[in-house]
């Protein structure tokens, strides 16, 4: 008799365990619904999706994210190498943007925003100083630099966001075939 | 042996059900999707400013967005803002967070501003036999879902802009027919 208990409990603890943490497994696994890849950067879509997942996973999180008629966010927690950024290092910002109105760049971190030294946390490619050529070149890092310089977090992880607005990419499919600008790591301390 | 197996065999359907279960309850009784977080600080059909806190709507420092849930089961809703700011977008969201709808002040005709009415498309059907006055120039946007959210978000590129985005957003409204 006890055995066939402790049978029907194992039943029921594999089903509600098994199913329940799987779903949860699932569901966060994707915090941010990435879509593309472009070179460092990932698109950070909204949900169109409209599957039972992403219901269920903006459910759990309160989050209104950009539209495709409005405009594209893209993040990296890492350099154009690969490396995961860090604020020992600073990093230059360079490149190609596609076609758009105007685009922001920003510094994220999770959690409440350290306290920097007075800096910009972002930067609009309205203020941007450009060379010659017409290039821009974004300096991110802890310490104030000449030209165009948006201030690292203490944080011990953060991303960049590069947001697009009114850009003809946000709503077609050829994301893919777009370029983004280079994040280079030009020199640490320690 | 054989009992054991079965039970486990059991356990892995009855696992297999319960995360299609929860699958589907997760929407219907989570209290900090958009909606609710919205539902805690302005009725239906009421511009809010959005706290980022709550909802994460994103573009901070230099974008600020109101939000306004509707309700399109008595009629139509007009959704309207006076004012000049450099660059706005609005996006239209079902009542789970899943996006329908974007446009912005450059894809939106009329050029006079945000006013755009937000119908079924039975109402849409309904509209066409007859346009009431006043909506010539009005952008339709057709939401299928009744219930959903309207995202209006201003660019403020720097802090000289501030008054100008707080009337903008402060005089949205979203307003039955």
């Amino acid at each position: 008799m006890i055995v066939f208990i402790l049978q029907v409990a194992t039943a029921f603890l594999i089903a509600f365990c098994g199913g329940t943490f799987s779903l949860l497994y699932v569901l966060d696994r994707n915090v941010s619904p990435v879509s593309v890849r472009v070179g460092a950067w990932s698109a950070l879509a909204a949900d169109v999706g409209g599957t039972p997942y992403s219901r269920a996973r903006t459910a759990r999180r309160a989050a209104l994210p950009l539209g495709p008629g409005e405009g594209i966010a893209f993040a990296t927690a890492a350099d154009s190498d690969g490396r995961p950024l860090t604020s020992d290092c600073r990093y230059t910002v360079a490149g190609t943007v596609p076609p758009n109105r105007f685009w922001t760049l920003e510094v994220a971190s999770d959690g409440p925003a350290a306290a920097t030294a007075a800096g910009p946390s972002a930067i609009t490619s309205l203020d941007l100083l450009r060379d010659e050529e017409n290039d821009f070149a974004v300096t991110i890092s802890p310490s104030p630099s000449p030209g165009n310089w948006v201030s690292a977090p203490q944080a011990p992880s953060w991303r960049l966001v590069l947001t697009l607005y009114d850009t003809s990419i946000a709503a077609s499919a050829g994301v893919t075939d777009v370029v983004l600008p280079r994040i280079v790591r030009t020199d640490c301390r320690g | 042996m054989g009992r054991w197996l079965l039970a486990i065999l059991i356990g892995l359907v009855g696992a297999g059900i319960v995360h299609i279960l929860v699958l589907f309850l997760v929407p219907e009784v989570s209290d900090h999707g958009p909606w609710e977080e919205l539902a805690a600080s302005a009725p239906l059909q009421v511009f809010a400013r959005v706290d980022e806190d709550r909802v994460a709507v994103g573009g901070a420092p230099f974008f600020h967005a109101a939000a306004c849930r509707f309700d399109l089961g008595a009629g139509p809703v007009r959704v309207r803002a006076e004012g000049r700011v450099p660059f706005w977008s609005m996006a239209v969201f079902d009542r789970f967070g899943q996006n329908v709808f974007g446009v912005n002040d450059r894809t939106a005709e009329g050029g006079g501003g945000v006013d755009l009415l937000l119908l079924t498309p039975t109402q849409m059907v309904e509209l066409q036999k007859a346009v009431p006055e006043g909506l010539e120039r009005t952008v339709y946007v057709e939401s299928a879902p009744e219930l959903g959210i309207v995202v209006l978000r201003a660019f403020m590129p720097d802090d000289t802009w501030k008054g100008l985005v707080d009337r903008f957003l402060g005089s949205a409204s979203c307003r039955p027919l």
